[in-house]
């Protein structure tokens, strides 16, 4: 069973959604948006960020998103995808996809 | 004008040795109506001038000026500001200069002369359509009823106090007292909707002898090519704005012009007869609304759709998206959250903005199985553009 969780708004709640979660499914979550400045080193939702990471869920960020915010470099932990990948994990990447 | 010096370009009419010709310079609607608001402005304006009243940015007002002065239909010239700085470029349509204007004025002078033919055969064929329709009437008359029975039939609405408008002559021919079908009495009904037959037929055989069809299945297609055959007796015939299921149309009034002032009601009969008879025959069967009064001037009609455009079935949209205040990708992803809370063969509707837009849209629906079905421009409501994208959900 696999999530992909999709963050654009609520990035604490979604995190939280993640980590209950990753006990018993593999989860995705992608930053998008305004949630995708959450991805940058330092940010005041960082911790729950690295949070969802060391619980075992896999966090990308929108490239695209990031450069729109400037950020150049994403806290340790989170990968950087493209429109096309997110395209994938959302036709063949999940049997659950949450926008949240 | 005052303050102004004009100068006249150098008007090539070769298009082959590099300049623009007249016919290039007016095909598109725009120009010819920017060209059409110079001369009814009679005064020489500025390129922001023109980029306000027909809403578009200075540098596009300013490409279609140029092209006009390129092909000799306007005069190029600088305006001096009273406080001193760089003076203002302005444009005045050479008819209104003291230049000369051989072939220019004479390509107009034509298209004047087509407008009024054009009038002309309309005005002689609604006279052959009464006539045609007196005698019909008067055979059906004298076929279904017997003098004795109008005579009584008469009596009743004399007794009734209503006024009844027909006699019978001696030989048996109705003569209309209150003459309901004079061309002088302009609240004729009869004589509007006559009016209103004849000019679809013209519009719809000026449609037919152009032999053109639309290239795609929608209403600004349709009109496009129902305009173009209409603009050889209208030059200034042009799509004012359009929607989904809408467009507004105006510059088919220069050819009424002679008839409006005396007529108008017949004038708005026959033209909209003319542009609903041109439009059906385009393959856009419309009813059309008064728009009230078009940029640069003149009177627009707004057509929708009265029945499908062409073979195209008619398309639900099932969900909506404005992508056109967002980033190009950030557009994308409101298209991807939208079209997961549809159904598959579902349409989304996308309105997109800025370059290169239709494109992301277009790799993001081939790449995740859904089917775009047009890519279009359009206007909203409000009368901002866009460009407007149905994607089909795909199976999943």
């Amino acid at each position: 069973m696999s999530s992909l969780l999709l963050l654009s708004g609520d990035l604490v709640w979604g995190l939280r959604m993640a980590i209950t979660r990753i006990a018993t499914e593999q989860v995705t979550v992608v930053l998008l948006d305004r949630a995708a400045a959450a991805a940058r080193p330092g940010h005041t939702d960082a911790e729950a960020v690295a949070a969802a990471v060391a619980a075992g869920a896999t966090v990308v960020a929108h490239d695209d998103a990031l450069r729109r915010r400037g950020i150049r470099q994403v806290a340790e932990g989170i990968g950087v995808v493209d429109l096309d990948r997110i395209t994938d994990l959302l036709v063949e990447g999940a049997d659950q996809v949450a926008w949240l | 004008m005052v303050g102004a010096t004009l100068q006249v370009r150098a008007h090539r009419s070769d298009e082959a040795s590099g300049g623009v010709s007249v016919a290039r310079a007016l095909r598109s609607t725009t120009r010819a109506g920017i060209y059409e608001h110079l001369r009814q402005a009679a005064t020489a304006l500025t390129v922001r001038d023109i980029a306000a009243t027909f809403d578009l940015h200075p540098n596009v007002a300013r490409t279609h000026l140029e092209l006009l002065a390129d092909a000799g239909l306007v005069v190029v010239g600088r305006r001096k500001h009273p406080g001193g700085g760089r003076p203002a470029k302005v444009y005045l349509a050479r008819d209104e200069a003291a230049v000369e204007l051989a072939p220019v004025q004479a390509g107009l002078r034509g298209t004047g002369a087509a407008g009024a033919a054009l009038l002309g055969t309309l005005l002689v064929g609604l006279v052959d359509r009464s006539a045609e329709g007196d005698r019909l009437d008067a055979r059906d008359a004298r076929d279904s009823r017997d003098p004795r029975d109008r005579r009584d039939t008469r009596d009743s609405r004399n007794a009734r106090d209503i006024p009844d408008s027909r006699d019978v002559s001696d030989s048996g021919d109705f003569h209309d007292f209150r003459d309901s079908r004079d061309p002088q009495n302009p609240s004729d009904p009869a004589l509007t909707r006559r009016a209103h037959e004849v000019a679809a037929a013209e519009g719809r055989r000026q449609v037919s002898s152009l032999g053109a069809r639309p290239d795609r299945p929608t209403l600004e297609a349709a009109a496009e090519v129902a305009l173009r055959a209409l603009r050889s007796h209208a030059p200034e015939a042009r799509i004012v704005r359009s929607g989904s299921d809408w467009v507004d149309i105006g510059g088919v009034r220069g050819i009424f012009r002679m008839l409006e002032p005396v007529q108008p009601q017949l004038a708005e009969a026959l033209e909209r007869g003319l542009v609903i008879g041109a439009l059906a025959a385009a393959g856009a069967p419309v009813t059309l609304a008064d728009a009230g009064v078009a940029p640069g001037g003149g009177r627009a009609w707004r057509a929708r759709s009265a029945a499908p455009v062409s073979s195209r079935p008619s398309t639900q949209v099932a969900g909506r998206v404005d992508a056109r205040g967002l980033a190009r990708e950030a557009g994308v992803v409101q298209a991807m959250r939208a079209v997961t809370g549809l159904a598959p063969g579902e349409v989304l509707e996308v309105l997109a903005a800025g370059p290169g837009s239709p494109a992301a849209f277009a790799r993001w629906a081939d790449r995740a199985g859904h089917v775009l079905l047009a890519v279009e421009r359009a206007t909203d409501a409000g009368g901002r553009p866009g460009i407007r994208l149905l994607i089909r959900k795909g199976a999943g």
